[in-house]
């Protein structure tokens, strides 16, 4: 009863000070108002009074985000907002609303100076529950996706310079609004302990948190729900798998499998428990599906690279020979290709499976030999003459070698790896003849000339 | 007679050494140690939870995974510590980076010999059922400190970063 008294207090009081604020219209207000008029959560169950505190309030300031959490899993074991967000005093995203907000409007006796809470939630708190996962996925190609970039200066050098004008003020403008939010970034804190805009907010999968914690559950999981389903579907890698250079939604949707997905998906069981979501529960796989979901004997992982053969993505296509996280060349081929294979087993016969690969290898080896290997040496030779230019992006033949590799090498690639013929043909080595003719025209009018034209 | 009086002696003399070098007023009796003990001193750990309970410097810091191991890790610690209070540059030391690597010098071992029966405690809650069940499969190589990794010292990083070290 006391409960409902305090509900309805903090209910009155909220209501009070819309109206005042509307009435005074003085102060702009960029919050969405009181959204809470339809629904009312009151949950108990499970939570302790700090946590159950936190839902009182957000859940008319952030009806969004509380929604979010109530159609969760973890709403329903009774994980809430504090067992994320709480933090130690002394961490270096800790804060207590009073420091940083205008808390008049708000019923302040709810808070409790002992807790600490941060507003970033890296990858390590998830790993508190979620170790295994954490685990793989720092073992996996995802944890460098932030951490590789760091180092290449002639990427820099494109966004900066090249995209942002150097123009001091905005030339981190393209970084912000494209790279960091697949990549993630250094995330980097004011003098309250809250993310700059500079590095926050972003989706990026390999944030570097505060803490020193790299990854990003919620680029696959988005918050405030961390759904199962939402993983497994294809749209979750595809907000940063796709495009020309790597269009990889494109090509799972031009592939049969995305045939068989789009014409049926919506009637699959999308939430079987991790390790058991097999054939049956769907009749043709996601991203998830092949790349990480556990299927007969093989087990579930979050590492993406474990199942890999080939580097797909690289200038040149090598087979996968590392432990290093780090290396563009993370896995073990011969066993990832084993391990691909059992999926591909669990729906399909042998000689379909080893057919497959074999189309599939043989257009990877083309695109190394017969296009990567002779533009190559054609580069080479040019730069060792000096007939290359210092600023790449308006030298025709560094932008075609750099759309072989980077664009349609890929797709051709990925095509021919994923099944889409589209992306293995059009898209793919009808673009890389073209490329590797226009490249041989450049090289011998300069080698004739001396010359860049 | 005199043969077992000594060896009782002796043994008597050994386990209240081992006593006597186990907690805060030993430890902390170098000044590195003061950030550490003031943290600790704040924390449950240290006795600052309602019951008073506490756990020694050596409970967590020295592997009790069996009696022979304990007795050459605590030597070895502590002729280390004392070399290093002696000769290392007291001054250049980075606590606070030394945190990041708690796994190396926090024991599992210690922590289960107070937390003996976790594994089943854990079944009380879906929350820390799920958070250890899979250390106790052992299909993950997280330690204790891993998950809790401001445990036993209260604020210790801000007391790092205050702190006028190696005077």
């Amino acid at each position: 009863m006391d409960r409902i008294k305090t509900f309805a207090a903090v209910l009155l009081l909220l209501t009070c000070s819309t109206v005042l604020a509307q009435q005074s219209g003085s102060a702009i207000n960029t919050d969405a108002g009181d959204m809470s008029d339809i629904k009312t959560i009151a949950v108990t169950r499970g939570l302790t009074e700090a946590g159950r505190n936190c839902i009182t309030c957000h859940r008319d300031l952030d009806p969004g985000i509380v929604n979010d959490w109530k159609q969760s899993r973890h709403g329903h074991v009774g994980v809430s907002c504090i067992d994320c967000h709480a933090v130690a005093a002394d961490s270096p995203t800790a804060l207590q609303h009073e420091d940083v907000f205008d808390m008049k409007k708000y019923d302040t006796s709810l808070l409790d100076r002992d807790v600490y809470i941060s507003v970033l939630v890296p990858p390590s708190t998830c790993a508190r529950c979620h170790a295994m996962e954490h685990e793989q996925f720092a073992a996996s190609g995802h944890f460098r996706s932030y951490h590789q970039i760091v180092p290449k200066d002639n990427l820099h050098a494109l966004v900066e310079v090249h995209e942002g004008r150097n123009i001091p003020e905005l030339m981190t403008a393209p970084g912000e609004t494209g790279c960091m939010q697949c990549h993630g970034t250094k995330i980097k804190l004011d003098e309250n302990g809250r993310p700059t805009p500079d590095t926050w907010p972003n989706a990026g999968m390999g944030n570097v948190y505060p803490d020193e914690s790299t990854g990003n559950c919620s680029a696959c999981h988005t918050r405030h729900k961390f759904s199962l389903a939402e993983a497994r579907k294809p749209f979750a890698c595809a907000s940063c798998h796709l495009g020309p250079d790597h269009p990889d939604i494109e090509i799972f949707e031009n592939s049969k499998h995305g045939h068989i997905y789009n014409t049926q998906g919506d009637e699959w069981d999308w939430e079987t428990a991790p390790g058991a979501w097999e054939p049956g529960d769907y009749r043709g796989p996601t991203c998830a599906t092949c790349h990480m979901s556990g299927i007969g004997e093989l087990l579930t992982t979050h590492n993406i690279s474990e199942r890999l053969y080939w580097n797909g993505w690289a200038k040149r296509s090598e087979m996968r020979n590392s432990t290093d996280p780090m290396s563009p060349l993370l896995g073990n081929g011969p066993e990832g290709r084993k391990k691909m294979k059992q999926v591909c087993n669990s729906c399909h016969g042998t000689l379909h499976t080893d057919g497959f690969f074999a189309q599939a290898d043989k257009a990877v080896q083309l695109y190394n030999v017969g296009y990567y290997d002779p533009a190559k040496k054609m580069l080479d030779e040019l730069g060792e003459k000096g007939l290359l230019k210092d600023n790449p992006w308006t030298d025709e033949f560094q932008i075609v070698f750099y759309h072989l590799w980077h664009h349609e090498g890929r797709r051709a690639r990925q095509g021919a790896l994923m099944g889409a013929p589209d992306y293995a043909h059009w898209h793919g080595f009808f673009e890389l003849q073209l490329d590797l003719y226009k490249l041989e025209e450049l090289y011998e009018k300069r080698l004739e000339t001396g010359q860049i034209e | 007679m005199l043969v077992p009086t000594l060896v009782f002696a002796s043994w008597v003399f050994t386990e209240m050494m081992v006593e006597q070098t186990a907690g805060e007023s030993f430890c902390g009796g170098c000044h590195t140690m003061g950030p550490m003990v003031a943290a600790y001193r704040a924390d449950i750990h240290g006795g600052a939870g309602e019951q008073g309970v506490k756990a020694k410097c050596t409970h967590c810091h020295i592997p009790h995974d069996n009696p022979v191991n304990y007795m050459i890790m605590k030597s070895r610690f502590g002729i280390h510590d004392a070399w290093a209070q002696l000769t290392y540059d007291l001054d250049s030391i980075d606590w606070q980076a030394k945190r990041s690597h708690s796994e190396n010098y926090v024991f599992d071992s210690g922590c289960l010999q107070c937390h003996k029966d976790l594994q089943r405690a854990s079944e009380s809650s879906a929350v820390s059922f799920v958070a250890h069940r899979p250390y106790f499969l052992g299909t993950i190589e997280s330690k204790c400190v891993t998950c809790h990794d401001r445990v036993g010292h209260k604020n210790l990083s801000e007391r790092l970063a205050t702190a006028s070290m190696g005077e």
